[in-house]
């Protein structure tokens, strides 16, 4: 134990002197999750509302339409929605930042809709708040392919009217654009996406480059042995599994410590929600303790330094996509989800979403037993492949 | 035990794959003795002495060190001695201190004992003023000579130093060699590996020949040439029909083995003095242009030479 210690200690001082553990533990996936969060996160998740405008100058049936569909998703609190006069005051209070977006119904709107002329909706969108300008295209467009479909029925109704007058058209047109909300917004903070967007992010590029941070310390004894040191760890009066254990313990040591820099940094800097600490702690242990295994077991089949990392890189990448770190999609039921149990990656991200919807220790224990797993299944072989490995 | 030898080694294997690294090797050292293991690049010297370490499996034969069976799953043995690898084992990234401490920790020195032997060590190998640089920044000889002091920190019994002068300026090599006859005069034993003759004469009180695996010869400095008859050698260097010359040669009375290599012939000789101008007449009688005569006492050079028919170095 005692030798353990001295030459874990000894490496823990090369791993700190070489600077590539703080970029790859600590900078790459800290910074990656930012940028991630600021392309494709959301600004605050939870009270996250788009704030839109409408400024009506049709009030016909067609842009009436439209404006019940917004004020049902303002109803639902899906959206804020004010309703506004003027074309200029919404410009200004979209400048101003003080709006997201809005609609501007041109004046008339339904008139050419229902005339089968051209008939253009205008958005105007903050280009800072690029996730609700899409939102409010998305509904616009959506309410456009509606209004398509209402005039082909409009159409085809007035053919088989004896003498269709405008008003008959009129009515239609109104029915048509009291039809329920034509799209389904997303809601981000919908149930099957438990963990907020900063949170997922951090969480997946932290187990993601925990795969990298690990994989120095057990491809040390790789290393050792090209440079010749490993021959006299062999030769020294100390046991056998001295080396292998020592390395393993650098990698769980700078592993623990990686992630635990990691959460704390992204809930002061990021405002991450990692959830219950106990409940996260056990997760990462757990976790740290499957990564240790899986590039043990790499370096174990592995002839060279360069090889390892190599396959090791490889692994890591191919486990993190499997395992779904990298965005935060919905992997539903099927074979996908199924794969992506066999991703340790998996198993910490279905941890912290346990966590996220409230609760510690009792819900993620099952993801801890899952990453145990792994952690045991490629710890044994990769033990006895290194302890075995001759020092030339 | 008292009248043990510091090392046995009996019908020593060792094959990696297709290679047969070592085909049956048997010698012993006895302690305060410095025995050589003297062979060329790929004879077999550094899988010998890594399994004598115990850093190595062995397909058959045994080990013993100070009596007590070696492998690699064996610690006893392992406190008496001290490995300095042929590759120089150093962390480049640490100090040369910080290098001698840590692996004298590994021996089981610590705290005062293991602060003055650091001490002690930096003194003998001569890098007192260096010792807190990192050892990316020293030169050749001083990362070799750290690699020496690495294998004194604990005082062991048995020094295996494997060709620990390869790839030294001439003067840190004459310093290496120096405080090896040193170690050795302090009553050690010293097993050392090299292809060059000059240390081993220098520097072993008996020498194993080694090559393709194989133990060719062993003894002292004196058996050894006495088991090639004790002769000189005469070295003609030249062109023309040098086969021819070589036949002749060998037919004259007096007159051993001739071996033929690129532009010379290797001549051994009962009495080179004697012989020299009759040597002259006959290879020029039999087509051969001579353009540089050397003549030599014999050496382990020409032993191994005579043993094997090659040269220790090529
Ligand atoms: N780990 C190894 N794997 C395969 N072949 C090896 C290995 N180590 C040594 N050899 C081969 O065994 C032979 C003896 O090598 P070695 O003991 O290093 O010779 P020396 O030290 O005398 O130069 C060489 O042919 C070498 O290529
Ligand atoms: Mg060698």
């Amino acid at each position: 134990m005692r030798f353990i210690l001295t030459i874990a200690g000894k490496d823990l001082r090369l791993r700190v002197r070489d600077r590539s553990v703080f970029v790859l533990g600590l900078l790459a996936p800290f910074l990656l999750a930012v940028i991630f969060d600021l392309v494709l996160g959301a600004p605050s998740e939870a009270t996250f509302q788009p704030r839109f405008a409408v400024a009506d100058l049709d009030t016909g049936p067609v842009g009436d339409g439209l404006l019940g569909v917004l004020r049902s998703l303002a109803e639902g609190d899906v959206i804020e929605l004010d309703e506004v006069g003027s074309v200029d005051e919404v410009e200004a209070a979209v400048e101003a930042g003080d709006l997201d977006a809005a609609f501007v119904i041109p004046a008339g709107f339904s008139q050419a809709v229902t005339s089968g002329g051209e008939a253009t909706l205008r958005i105007v969108g903050n280009v800072d708040a690029p996730i609700s300008v899409a939102i409010a295209e998305a509904v616009a467009r959506g309410y456009a392919a509606e209004v398509e479909a209402v005039q082909l029925s409009v159409a085809v109704a007035l053919q088989t009217l004896p003498s269709p007058t405008v008003s008959d058209v009129a009515t239609l047109a109104a029915e048509a654009a009291t039809m329920p909300p034509p799209i389904e917004l997303v809601d981000v903070t919908a149930a099957d996406r438990v963990l907020d967007t900063s949170t997922f992010f951090i969480a997946g590029m932290a187990v993601f480059f925990l795969f990298f941070t690990v994989s120095f310390g057990v491809v040390g004894l790789l290393e050792e042995r090209q440079a010749g040191t490993l021959a006299r760890l062999a030769a020294a009066p100390i046991p056998r599994y001295a080396a292998v254990a020592a390395k393993m313990v650098v990698s769980y040591v700078v592993g623990v410590v990686a992630m635990a820099v990691l959460v704390v940094a992204s809930t002061l800097i990021l405002d991450a929600r990692w959830g219950d600490p106990v409940g996260v702690a056990v997760l990462v242990l757990a976790a740290v303790a499957a990564a240790v295994g899986v590039v043990a077991v790499v370096a174990g089949f592995a002839r060279t330094a360069e090889q390892a990392s190599t396959l090791q890189a490889i692994i890591a990448v191919s486990l993190g996509m499997i395992g779904g770190v990298f965005f935060p999609t919905n992997l539903g039921g099927g074979f996908l989800a199924k794969l992506a149990l066999a991703s340790p990656h998996r198993w910490f991200m279905n941890g912290l979403a346990d966590l996220a919807g409230g609760g510690g220790l009792s819900v993620v224990w099952p993801s801890v037993a899952g990453l145990l797993a792994f952690a045991v299944v490629t710890t044994v072989p990769a033990l006895y492949r290194l302890r075995t490995m001759e020092p030339r | 035990m008292v009248g043990d030898p510091i090392v046995e080694v009996t019908g020593l294997r060792k094959r990696f794959g297709d290679v047969e690294a070592v085909r049956g090797i048997d010698f012993r050292v006895e302690v305060g003795e410095t025995y050589g293991l003297l062979g060329p690049n790929g004879a077999g010297k550094t899988t010998t002495i890594s399994i004598v370490a115990g850093l190595l499996r062995r397909d058959a034969g045994e080990v013993k060190v100070a009596g007590m069976p070696m492998d690699i799953d064996t610690a006893a043995p392992r406190a008496l001695i001290g490995l300095v690898p042929q590759e120089l084992a150093v962390y480049p990234d640490l100090t040369g201190r910080e290098n001698l401490r840590f692996f004298g920790k590994l021996y089981g020195l610590s705290g005062a004992s293991l602060r003055r032997r650091v001490e002690e060590v930096l003194e003998v190998i001569g890098l007192r003023d260096r010792a807190d640089d990192r050892v990316d920044e020293y030169s050749g000889g001083m990362k070799r000579r750290l690699n020496i002091g690495i294998g004194l920190l604990h005082e062991p019994k048995l020094l295996i130093l494997d060709e620990p002068t390869v790839g030294v300026d001439p003067q840190s090599r004459n310093a290496i060699l120096e405080s090896v006859e040193a170690l050795s005069a302090s009553g050690r034993g010293v097993l050392y590996t090299t292809h060059y003759m000059e240390e081993a004469e220098r520097l072993c009180d008996r020498v194993g020949i080694i090559d393709e695996g194989r133990l060719v010869a062993e003894g002292t400095r004196r058996e050894l040439i006495r088991l090639v008859g004790e002769r000189d050698r005469v070295r003609l260097q030249g062109s023309g029909n040098l086969s021819g010359a070589a036949d002749a040669l060998g037919r004259l009375d007096g007159v051993g083995d001739v071996v033929a290599a690129d532009r010379s012939l290797e001549v051994v000789t009962v009495d080179a003095a004697r012989l020299l101008p009759e040597l002259l007449a006959v290879a020029t009688e039999a087509g051969m242009a001579v353009t540089q005569v050397e003549v030599s006492q014999p050496d382990l050079e020409s032993v191994f030479l005579h043993l094997t028919g090659k040269a220790l170095r090529d």
